[in-house]
């Protein structure tokens, strides 16, 4: 039997009285790189966001771990082990470095363990342990997107929704990033990230979902999402 | 009719004229509100300046100009220069008509130049700390002029400033007569701010209001626009002033208290932001109250009380302000759809639905 | 020149404004919400503190501490019955602004029921105020002793509260970005209750030590509110230390300022308002970030970081 961390059930969710997704059943294995694909405003974020409560929620359900957290709010979420990326406004600007990845811990009791963390995270980004004592508002933005993510992994989470973490990143900037998700997923944590970029998220992933007006239309294994004329006519082509 | 019905009617008309006259003239500043932040989206809430501005200045002007023509050497601010005046307009009704015309051109014209001033700090703060400054500029205005002796005698008040109407012997045909002068004015302001508002230019205030990006997109011409609404809109809220001033015969500072504009708000959002037939309905259930919930009218109906009743009129414009805005923000009557001669088009027949329809399916199909 | 009477009154009311005002820093640097209400978070805890001083026998301490409740239950009260609500629903800012107003009329309106049917429109806390001590012309009063101390432990507790303890970093956290705040875990609707309470209870206070200074009317929070924005303006709505210069500032110039245009301009007392109202226009129209945007020891440090690069 395959474990599911997160799945959703006939989801439909959006912003105020507009529905952006739609019937969506989705699922993602434990251990795994999910990656979400689709042209801009098919609601890949909006989907991401909904996971972790940040939308209204017209019909259907998410669960997580087998639990029904469809009524939770994220601050619930973040506790139990969900941790958060955002593509944008990812930072506390008028916090420092250091205050950041505190406010990172923030759902954690464990003193102890999060100073360790703290040490190991400022080894695995040293630019960010040169900027400890700064406002995060002055760091440039691939740093930023450095402290976006060392901040939901002093979460410790179990499962990192990550929403277009490579976007307005110079290249060599983006391989780093990649390859610390890769790091990140070879601890044991589940990662589940929305790209714009179909090919790159697709050859680095282990099962992609295309989405398309707010609804699933394709899925599998990325290599074979990638292998395959129509999704690459349809979505690849209209670049 | 006998003698003793039409007496009994006749009593009424004061009553009946104070509230259609203060509803007219909280109409028009209403009216001009609306066009300001409603439609313009400047929330100039210190907008019972530019109502004193008209007050002061048909104050000034008549009194100046009587006391001169006349040869009144008492003190500006003496009870005799006031009795004098009054005696000098309604002795010679050509000058008092012209003061009054005068009065109203130049306080229009006077309130339209602060209107402008006003408009520049609206370019660079955002909205809610232009509305913080704004409220402030009001009250400003007020501790100015409750201070300066030269322009409405600070806390006595300048009188004397008689209704133009007062070659009319007859108290109640005078009073009918400026009720309906009062109320021409207030037809002739709606009329000007609904055609206003289905212009072009009315269509431009909406569409730089709603959308800052259209804003940016226009550059230059939103300072523009922006002073051209504030100036209309404080010559408007002046004309009012006017108005309040000849029917008061007197002005005094300390009537202009930014609860004026609070009240003057209130009637705009409780009948509808950008929407004057709305308004009209703000400003009469606003009225009603202003004057019903006072000590003289409730004592008329037997009713007494151990506080000064006018705390709870106040209490309860608090209480339509919050419960307006947390559960029909839209007012009483909402906003319509940007009217545009297309619109008008496709409200007539003239295109079938399923024409049109065919006609896209088929321009789409023809690009694949 | 003895200019030790304008000094003395300038600290004073400088610190009676910052204390007004360090409340209205805390809830618009969280919340974004231009407080008119925050008027009468002031007004009543002026009343609640001359009431019990002047008809229950209560000391100014104790009087104090109850003004700081009610003040505190007022503010929670305004935000979840209010502004919690129209937030929820998307309402912009100004309407917020708009809706305090009401508020505001309300609390204010109500107080003036109270007070007229109880002859106190105008009031004072009869604390037992006695002279202690002279510093040149001016007399140091128990007020002074009660009002710097008080003040200056305000700003200090808030400072540390706020860059020291996880509340407060939780707190600043929700002012800079209330949705990553919650997926890290803030309790924002918790959060959100204290910092009215203690924005509330300061200003309570602030108005309490008032109705011991000088006699007090249902509208004395709406007056000084002019001196509050502006103090709180000039620290950028956002910085502590910030609201105090703010408040000294307007206390002096308010102070200095009147003296001086009065003895050589002849212009009356009566325009006092107007230097507090000039501020706020420079400060909006200028510097709009006010002594928040100033960031002297980091700019220091930035300069000394960069050349080491």
């Amino acid at each position: 039997m395959v474990e599911y961390i997160v799945e959703t059930r006939d989801l439909t969710a959006g912003y105020g009285k507009a529905v952006i997704i739609q019937d969506v059943n989705f699922q993602a294995e434990k251990g795994k790189i999910t990656a979400i694909v689709g042209p801009n405003g098919s609601g890949k974020s909006t989907f991401l966001k909904t996971l972790f409560g940040l939308t209204r929620v017209f019909n259907g359900s998410v669960i997580f771990n087998g639990e029904d957290i469809t009524k939770l709010p994220p601050e619930v979420r973040a506790r139990k082990g969900l941790g958060f990326v955002f593509q944008v406004n990812n930072v506390f600007p008028n916090l420092t470095v250091k205050e950041n990845l505190e406010m990172g811990a923030y759902a954690r009791e464990d003193k102890e363990e999060i100073k360790k963390d703290m040490e190991e995270i400022l080894d695995i980004f040293p630019i960010l342990r040169e900027r400890q004592k700064q406002k995060a508002g002055s760091l440039s933005g691939g740093e930023r997107q450095m402290l976006a993510m060392a901040m939901a992994l002093m979460g410790r989470p179990t499962l990192l929704l990550l929403d277009e973490p490579a976007a307005a990143l110079a290249p060599k900037v983006v391989t780093q990033i990649f390859m610390k998700i890769r790091d990140i997923v070879n601890t044991g944590v589940t990662v589940i990230l929305v790209e714009q970029h179909a090919k790159r998220a697709l050859s680095f992933c282990d099962i992609g979902y295309v989405f398309s007006s707010g609804r699933i239309v394709m899925k599998g294994p990325g290599k074979d999402l990638l292998a395959d004329e129509r999704f690459v006519e349809a979505f690849l082509g209209k670049k | 009719m006998s003698d003793v019905q039409i007496e009994f009617l006749a009593s009424y008309i004061p009553i009946f004229t104070s509230f259609v006259v203060l509803f007219a003239i909280y109409l028009i500043a209403a009216l001009s509100l609306n066009m300001e932040y409603g439609y313009g989206g400047i929330p100039n809430f210190g907008h019972v300046f530019f109502i004193s501005v008209g007050a002061y200045m048909a104050g000034v002007l008549t009194a100046r100009v009587v006391d001169y023509i006349a040869g009144i050497k008492a003190g500006y601010c003496s009870g005799q220069a006031s009795v004098l005046r009054t005696e000098y307009l309604s002795s010679h009704p050509a000058e008092a008509v012209g003061l009054f015309i005068a009065s109203l051109v130049l306080g229009a014209f006077v309130g339209g130049l602060f209107g402008y001033a006003a408009s520049y700090p609206a370019l660079r703060l955002k909205e809610d700390f232009l509305a913080i400054t704004l409220i402030f500029i009001g009250d400003m205005g007020r501790i100015i002029a409750r201070n300066e002796e030269g322009i409405v005698c600070a806390l006595t008040g300048l009188t004397g400033i008689a209704n133009p109407l007062s070659f009319i012997k007859d108290v109640h045909a005078r009073s009918l007569a400026y009720t309906a002068v009062v109320v021409a004015f207030a037809v002739l302001a709606y009329v000007y701010v609904q055609r206003l508002a289905k212009s072009p230019f009315g269509r431009l205030l909406k569409s730089i209001r709603d959308d800052d990006l259209a804003a940016m997109a226009l550059g230059k011409v939103v300072p523009r626009v922006r002073g051209e609404v504030m100036i209309i809109g404080s010559a408007l809220a002046a004309i009012a002033g006017v108005l309040r001033t000849f029917y008061i015969q007197g002005v005094v500072a300390d009537d202009f208290q930014p609860l004026i504009t609070f009240l003057v708000l209130t009637m705009v959002i409780l009948g509808g932001m950008a929407n004057n037939k709305g308004v009209i309905v703000g400003t009469l259930i606003m009225t009603a109250l202003d004057q019903f919930i006072s000590p003289s009218f409730l004592s008329l109906l037997g009713i007494r009380v151990e506080f000064d009743v006018t705390y709870m009129k106040y209490i309860i414009i608090g209480l339509i302000i919050i419960l307006v805005l947390m559960f029909r923000p839209q007012g009483a009557i909402p906003e319509g759809p940007v009217e545009t001669p297309a619109l008008e088009l496709s409200k007539s027949s003239e295109w079938d639905v399923e024409e049109r329809l065919e006609i896209e399916e088929e321009a789409s199909s023809s690009n694949e | 020149m003895d200019l030790s009477v304008p000094l003395m009154n300038s600290l004073t009311l400088g610190s009676l404004y910052t204390l007004m005002a360090l409340g209205l820093t805390m809830s618009f640097s969280v919340t974004k919400i231009a407080n008119f209400a925050h008027a009468e978070l002031v007004t009543v805890g002026g009343y609640i503190t001359a009431l019990l001083v002047n008809w229950m026998g209560y000391g100014l301490g104790e009087s104090l501490i109850a003004a700081f409740f009610a003040s505190a239950l007022l503010a929670v009260a305004m935000d979840e019955g209010v502004f919690k609500p129209m937030i929820k629903r998307g309402s912009r800012p100004l309407f917020l602004l708009v809706a305090s107003i009401g508020i505001g009329l309300l609390v204010r309106y109500i107080l003036f029921i109270y007070a007229d049917l109880n002859a106190v429109i105008t009031v004072q806390a009869k604390a037992n105020i006695q002279l202690i001590g002279r510093f040149g012309r001016a007399g140091i009063t128990t007020i002074h002793l009660w009002v710097f101390p008080i003040t200056i432990a305000s700003v200090v507790l808030l400072h540390l509260m706020f860059h020291y303890t996880k509340p407060g970093k939780a707190l600043r956290a929700m002012a800079d970005n209330e949705d990553l705040a919650r997926v890290s875990g803030v309790k924002i609707y918790t959060l959100r209750r204290l910092m009215w309470f203690i924005a509330g209870g300061i200003t309570g206070i602030a108005g309490g030590l008032w109705s011991a200074y000088s006699v007090i009317t249902p509208e004395i929070g709406w007056y000084a509110l002019l001196r509050i924005f502006a103090a709180s303006i000039l620290g950028g709505l956002v910085s502590f230390w910030g609201t105090i210069a703010g408040g000294l500032i307007v206390g002096f110039a308010e102070n200095f300022g009147i003296t001086f245009m009065n003895t050589y301009f002849h212009v009356s007392t009566a325009y006092r308002p107007l230097i507090s109202f000039v501020i706020l226009v420079i400060v909006l129209l200028l510097k709009p970030t006010g002594f928040a945007g100033i960031d002297v020891i980091g700019w220091i440090k930035e300069k000394m970081s960069r050349g080491g690069e």
